[in-house]
């Protein structure tokens, strides 16, 4: 018999059909053609006959034309059984899309989801990024890794970072052996003349071969080369690119202008890079420091030391290379520098040790607010397996692979998390820019602060997190949302067959929220606590309306001690005079105010004081309204008055601490004080102690004279008055141009803000860690919700029968708080236990509060508490008001 | 067998439709078997061919009027069975009312009276 199916697969062939496809038409159509080939026999037609009647009436061109607008084309042949290569990139870029799909598809959800993630990674960046660039690399000085600083060090005194006299630095610089190069820098005021104002700069002199040493050239012009030290060519300055754009409109031709400073005329030959801010942020000018050849002096300490060791030097070594110099000397110069040694420190290390303080706790803490939010997205994620489970084993009977279903939930979670990390991303960018805006005075002791941003590292950080959060996510949905039974799901059309794992799951993510919860709110309650306690310190002054600004008298014209008084006199006279002001005075530092001046006590009484009892105390001069005007009490005797003057046996202050100190047990007025600059005073009063430096360190002994006895050029005006306003602050500028006109006027600030800017730090810290508290909380607060309700859910035919059998609002209630309730209670514990092991990171950023306050842990748990039972009341509510018979229908 | 071509192919294209409809609708047939019994019931006056008739069945499926499946029976090779749909069976009534109207026109116009 002829083959028809030949026949027919020769037809369809032009049409290129799906191999499954043709068999079924060549089966289809050959077996028509063999009916018909027998019917026709039956007729009575003779065998070719009937062949060539049958395959004529196949043989129409039509057929195919028709075929060929039904049937469609196949491409190329899939091999069952595996999947090739090649369709598993391809799988990939599918798995991508449908992502993307299940993301569109719960959108509300997923928007949950992407804004949870985003809130932990807009946390984790902001903090990483800012902690990792201040800690790690704040300086961005090519050799920045091999500087050091170098300090004078006083093992007996216990003072560690003493800055260098000039003669020791002169002696370690010639006679060391393992240094490049040794610099010195003085930080100083620079008066700039100007048209209309003179203003004061924060500038430095250094040596020579500072910027060398720095590894940073000129942006514009040069630095300084080693003749520049030679007289006559030493009046040269270099810019900063601040004060270059500020005060020159980054003026290109700048290079070879001349400029007068401190009334001197100096020639500008370079402006610096944007970021070169050595030694504190906002410095603004660099001058050449001429050491005097003569000047061997060894008792004033006013330098810092910057060291660059040679290659290969360690920092042992380059201590104990200078320690040999430091311990000649102490022979050679017993006065001075007796137990004076050297300590050598990295230069980043050590210009970062406060920040890196917080380091450890901070990322602690972050951290754990990303964890509570990867727990929260995976309980939501989990709760969404368990809507799509129905889905997944209908693919997984179809043959999908497991890990193929997990590979797709991961890929849905990672694009969940990525998105998130977008979101973080510009959460962050805020978040710097928040932190940026804390005053300019606190943060410019922080090297880096002005470069924070977002960078390459934040951005490759923020990249690394997402991933891992998609991963953290990902991984117990779709452990539990692929572990089903197929044919157990598929023939229960009841509740959800993955319930048991996946909210034994839930249950245990809920837990880990409560505790990482609890333990951030440790941190931030006890950080809280302390900066409250801080504020409410009796500093020993008070802030409230007292304005300060800073005088410089400077030149020829107040050469004279005479001159400076006049000029105080006049000043305090016709400030006091002005509308509002209580009180005007003059003093030579205020408390907070970021300037010292010390002196050695050398005597007390008659009896001069052996040299490891001299100790250096704060020395302050000031006019006689200085204690009314800043608000601090005097406990014995009298305070100065204006018959304290130049010509007037010398007279002093001294307070609580010192009398402690010194005088303990003994009279104290009338007797005599020696200080280190040879002068000796009667003491004529006692004041109360006042915190000058950081607030968390004792109190020191403090001796005041009367700013007539000792007028200096630099000085702050102190007024205390009804209310400090714009008009009070031209006011008093009138003033001060109406006695001269030259003196500059800088830094006006109220006292208060001194007070701010050193609670700055803690109080950063403190608001960081609550807003991370409060996010995990709310996340918590969440996911102890969702569970609750979820619970009532599922066990709503369970709660209508127990309304039906007569249980009570009451017992409901108590059926349904208990199940949220005991969550809490076990993840508080937790909590707890991890606070009180974590909290003690914070040792060393408290003050006046332990680490295990009880008030605070307390409170902590009141408002887990209050939280807890408001997410576990609202399901409860939904559950007492169920109508039994409603219920005992659902199924 | 001197039918006038016109009507053959006409006729053919025009109801063939309903014809396959018509002749699946109270039971599943296969395609031969629709080829003999519209060969058969108009005493051989339609007849399609399997170059014709396929293409149209396969049509009418894609459609969705007609549903084809495979039925094996115990010693006989297995064949492809159609069967109507429901959306084939309002099709077919709806042909069914159009042809009707269609004859009355006609036998009002030319008193041609359907068989």
């Amino acid at each position: 018999m002829y083959d028809w199916k030949n026949e027919i697969r020769e037809a369809l062939s032009q049409l290129a059909l799906r191999p499954l496809r043709e068999a079924e038409i060549v089966e289809e159509l050959s077996q028509h053609l063999e009916d018909r080939y027998e019917d026709l026999l039956l007729q009575g037609y003779a065998e070719d006959e009937a062949e060539q009647k049958t395959l004529s009436e196949f043989r129409q061109n039509e057929m195919i034309r028709d075929l060929r607008g039904l049937e469609r084309t196949y491409l190329e042949p899939v091999e069952l059984g595996q999947e090739p290569r090649s369709s598993q990139t391809a799988g990939l870029w599918e798995d991508l899309r449908y992502a993307f799909r299940m993301l569109l598809s719960q959108f509300g959800v997923s928007l949950i989801v992407i804004v949870t993630i985003g809130l932990g990674i807009g946390v984790n960046t902001t903090i990483f990024s800012t902690l990792e660039l201040l800690a790690f690399r704040p300086f961005d000085f090519p050799n920045q890794d091999r500087l050091v600083r170098v300090y004078e060090h006083q093992p007996d005194t216990g003072a560690i970072r003493g800055s260098v006299a000039p003669g020791n630095f002169a002696d370690w610089r010639e006679q060391n052996q393992t240094f490049e190069d040794l610099v010195a820098i003085k930080s100083s005021y620079f008066d700039l003349a100007n048209a209309s104002q003179p203003e004061s700069l924060p500038g430095n002199f250094v040596s020579t071969g500072f910027f060398t040493t720095m590894g940073t050239p000129a942006a514009l012009g040069r630095t300084f080369s080693a003749e520049d030290i030679e007289p006559g060519r030493n009046q040269i300055v270099v810019l900063s690119d601040g004060l270059w754009r500020t005060r020159f409109g980054a003026d290109p031709q700048i290079i070879g202008r001349l400029v007068k400073l401190n009334e001197a005329t100096y020639t500008v030959v370079g402006v610096m890079p944007k970021h070169f801010r050595y030694p504190v942020d906002d410095s603004q000018l660099w001058v050449p420091l001429v050491p005097d050849p003569n000047d061997r002096s060894r008792r004033e300490h006013n330098l810092r030391v910057v060291g660059l060791p040679r290659r290969g030097v360690s920092l042992t070594q380059a201590t104990e290379d200078l320690n040999r110099i430091a311990i000649r000397l102490q022979s050679e110069f017993p006065d001075t520098n007796r137990g004076r040694g050297v300590r050598v420190a990295p230069l980043v290390e050590d210009a970062t040790r406060v920040v890196r303080v917080a380091v450890p706790f901070m990322f602690i803490s972050v951290l754990l607010v990303l964890l509570v939010a990867c727990a929260n997205v995976a309980n939501i994620l989990l709760v969404h397996a368990a809507v799509r489970q129905r889905d997944i084993v209908i693919r997984l009977a179809l043959g999908a692979s497991r890990a193929r279903i997990m590979r797709q939930l991961f890929a849905h979670s990672l694009l969940l998390s990525i998105l998130g990390g977008c979101v973080g991303l510009v959460l962050a960018y805020f978040g710097i820019k928040a932190l940026q805006s804390m005053p300019q005075d606190f943060s410019m002791f922080i090297p880096g602060w002005s470069k924070m941003g977002i960078d390459q590292t934040a951005f490759g950080f923020t990249l690394t997190v997402s991933v891992l959060t998609g991963i953290l996510c990902g991984v117990i949905p779709a452990l539990i949302g692929t572990r089903v039974e197929i044919n157990q799901l598929l023939k229960d059309d009841g509740p959800s067959v993955l319930g048991k794992s996946s909210s034994r799951a839930t249950r245990w993510l809920v837990i880990a929220e409560v505790a990482f919860s609890v333990i951030l709110l440790a941190g931030a309650g006890t950080m809280f606590r302390s900066f409250q306690t801080l504020l409410h310190t009796d500093f020993g002054f008070d802030a409230t309306n007292v304005l300060t600004m800073q005088l410089t008298l400077s030149g020829e014209r107040y050469q004279a001690a005479q001159s400076r008084n006049n000029f105080a006199d006049a000043l305090t006279g016709r400030v006091s005079a002005l509308p509002g002001i209580t009180n005007a005075a003059v003093a030579t530092t205020v408390p907070l105010g970021y300037s010292y001046a010390r002196r050695q006590v050398t005597g007390i009484g008659s009896t001069e004081l052996a040299d490891e009892r001299r100790i250096a105390v704060t020395f302050r001069a000031v006019t006689p309204k200085y204690l009314p005007a800043i608000g601090t009490s005097l406990r014995q005797g009298r305070a100065f008055t204006e018959q304290d003057r130049a010509g007037t046996p010398r007279v002093a202050l001294v307070n609580e601490a010192f009398t402690k100190q010194f005088l303990a047990g003994r009279q104290v007025i009338g007797e005599n004080v020696s200080l280190s600059n040879g002068q000796r005073y009667e003491i004529v009063g006692v004041l109360a102690n006042v915190i000058n430096d950081d607030m968390e360190e004792r109190v020191d002994a403090e001796v005041y004279v009367p700013y007539a006895q000792e007028p200096v050029r630099d000085i702050f005006l102190v007024t205390r008055s009804d209310y400090i306003s714009d008009a009070l602050v031209q006011a008093i500028r009138g003033e001060v141009s109406a006695v001269d006109s030259a003196v500059p006027v800088f830094k006006v600030k109220p006292l208060q803000q001194f007070v701010d800017e050193r609670l700055s730090a803690k109080k950063m810290m403190a608001y960081c860690l609550a807003v991370g508290a409060l996010i995990a909380l709310l996340l918590a607060a969440v996911g102890i919700y969702s569970v609750v309700a979820n619970s009532v859910t599922q066990r709503t035919h369970e709660i209508g029968l127990r309304i039906a059998l007569g249980a009570s609002g009451r017992d409901i209630l108590r059926l349904v708080v208990g199940t949220g309730l005991r969550l809490v209670f076990i993840g508080g514990a937790i909590g707890l236990a991890g606070a009180l092991v974590l909290t003690q990171l914070l040792r060393g950023l408290l003050f006046g509060v332990s680490a295990r306050d009880p008030l605070t842990l307390a409170g902590i748990i009141s408002i887990l508490a209050a939280v807890a039972l408001l997410a576990c009341y609202l399901p409860a509510r939904r559950a007492m008001k169920l109508d039994p018979l409603d219920a005992l229908r659902y199924q | 067998m001197n039918t006038p071509s016109i009507l053959d192919r006409e006729v053919k294209r025009g109801s063939a439709e309903m014809l396959i409809l018509a002749l699946v609708e109270d039971r599943p047939r296969h395609g031969y078997e629709i080829a003999k019994l519209i060969e058969q019931r108009s005493d051989g006056v339609l007849q399609f061919h399997v170059a014709s008739l396929y293409p149209l069945l396969y049509r009418l499926e894609k459609r969705g009027l007609i549903l084809g499946h495979w039925v094996e029976k115990p010693s006989q090779r297995r064949r492809r069975f159609y069967k109507l749909t429901n959306a084939g069976q309002e099709i077919l009534k709806e042909h069914r009312r159009t042809w009707k109207e269609f004859f009355a026109a006609l036998d009002r116009v030319a008193g041609i009276h359907p068989a």
